[in-house]
């Protein structure tokens, strides 16, 4: 593994004025109509890491696939920040908190909620995932794992699920089960086309106020980028053949560290499209 | 039926009860009255999907009904806890 790193500051100014394509819609899975108001065109959302260390790959993977559409752009990236919540989750105004604990044997797997003013602009989230299922060998395992993190955090920015019959779209979005037989499945554990249509069809409009934190608000310690992936952050782009990535962990003085890796054939090969950190 | 223990959901505000039925957890919510009670279930989708602007992602199938003060919740897709649910308390309100 080859690795490097560049620090610096103001390139999130570049990343937020990336150019948004007109929207395409054909997919219809909004959450109610429910958004972030926003006064610009494309925007980011903190995602306040409360993880523990063995949930941190999934959500970095995840921050990742939200920031990394295939075919078309995104109105919304995602930036993982410090963790600003506590043991039950309790949202901080602007941001999505994502969490995991054992929330006990209540039926749910993963728990997304949402505050709304206004009648439809959401002004904080949080994503939960229960540790009492996940700590059972039925749903301990990564794809599992990645596809309800995924969803949950997801539901945040205003989406709802693409199907709910139990059958794989190929969406994080849809009610595929990566447990049983299909555990070692991939499918769906990713979003698709159809979510960022949706998320360009959503946010096709500009609001007059924000209701979305700014980057730099945030009073955490500072989170030191280390030789431990997990202190990478988001993966932000990968080469299609899976050899190399770049991991960007945004700082709360506004900075932000890129790291550039570059994989081994055997890493890339395993699964090309996914955050090596987490399938190796 | 044997009363088992008492859980919490964020998005109701009372505790509830997890009763087995035939070996199945059902969750009983028992409000102040009645219009508390229909008050809630108002905030259940059609498709037990969203509560109020929570979206749980069940574990089973929800089935959840309501008679009086009490709202019920049933995950699973057992035909005769449904049925002995449904004499009990009427059709579900809200499922998938």
């Amino acid at each position: 593994m080859i690795k490097f790193r560049v620090k610096s500051l103001g390139i999130l100014a570049g990343a937020l004025a990336c150019c948004v394509v007109a929207a395409t819609a054909f997919a219809t899975h909004s959450w109610g109509g429910y958004h972030w108001a926003r006064t610009t065109a494309q925007f980011t959302l903190k995602l306040g890491d409360n993880m523990s260390a063995d949930w941190k790959p999934y959500l970095s993977q995840t921050s990742s696939d939200w920031n990394s559409p295939a075919s078309s752009s995104t109105p919304l990236l995602t930036a993982i920040v410090a963790g600003q919540s506590n043991k039950r989750c309790s949202m901080v105004a602007g941001t999505t908190q994502v969490c995991n604990g054992k929330y006990g044997n209540n039926g749910w797997l993963g728990l997304a909620s949402i505050n709304i003013t206004g009648g439809e602009h959401i002004t904080q989230g949080s994503a939960k995932m229960n540790d009492t299922y996940f700590s059972t060998a039925k749903y301990n395992n990564p794809n599992e794992k990645q596809h309800v993190v995924c969803q949950e955090v997801a539901h945040t920015f205003g989406l709802d699920h693409q199907s709910t019959d139990g059958s794989s779209l190929n969406t994080c979005m849809d009610y595929f089960s990566n447990t049983g037989t299909n555990a070692t499945s991939t499918a769906s554990i990713h979003p698709n086309a159809h979510d960022f249509d949706e998320l360009n069809t959503i946010y096709a409009h500009l609001d007059t106020t924000t209701t979305v934190a700014a980057l730099a608000a945030t009073t955490a310690a500072h989170s030191e980028v280390t030789e431990d992936p997990l202190t990478w952050g988001s993966l932000v782009r990968q080469s299609p053949e899976g050899r190399s990535s770049v991991y960007q962990q945004f700082h709360h003085d506004g900075s932000m560290t890129l790291t550039h890796v570059y994989w081994t054939e055997e890493a890339a090969a395993a699964c090309p499209r996914c955050d090596h950190r987490v399938y190796r | 039926m044997v009363q088992e223990q008492r859980l919490r959901q964020p998005f109701f505000d009372v505790d509830a009860r997890l009763l087995m039925v035939d070996g199945e957890g059902v969750q009983v919510f028992e409000y102040g009255n009645a219009t508390i009670a229909a008050k809630q279930a108002a905030r259940v989708s059609s498709d037990g999907s969203q509560v109020g602007t929570s979206k749980p992602l069940w574990v089973e199938p929800p089935h959840f009904y309501r008679k009086g003060r009490l709202l019920v919740l049933y995950l699973g897709e057992d035909a005769k806890i449904r049925e002995r649910l449904a004499c009990l308390l009427g059709p579900a309100f809200a499922e998938r």
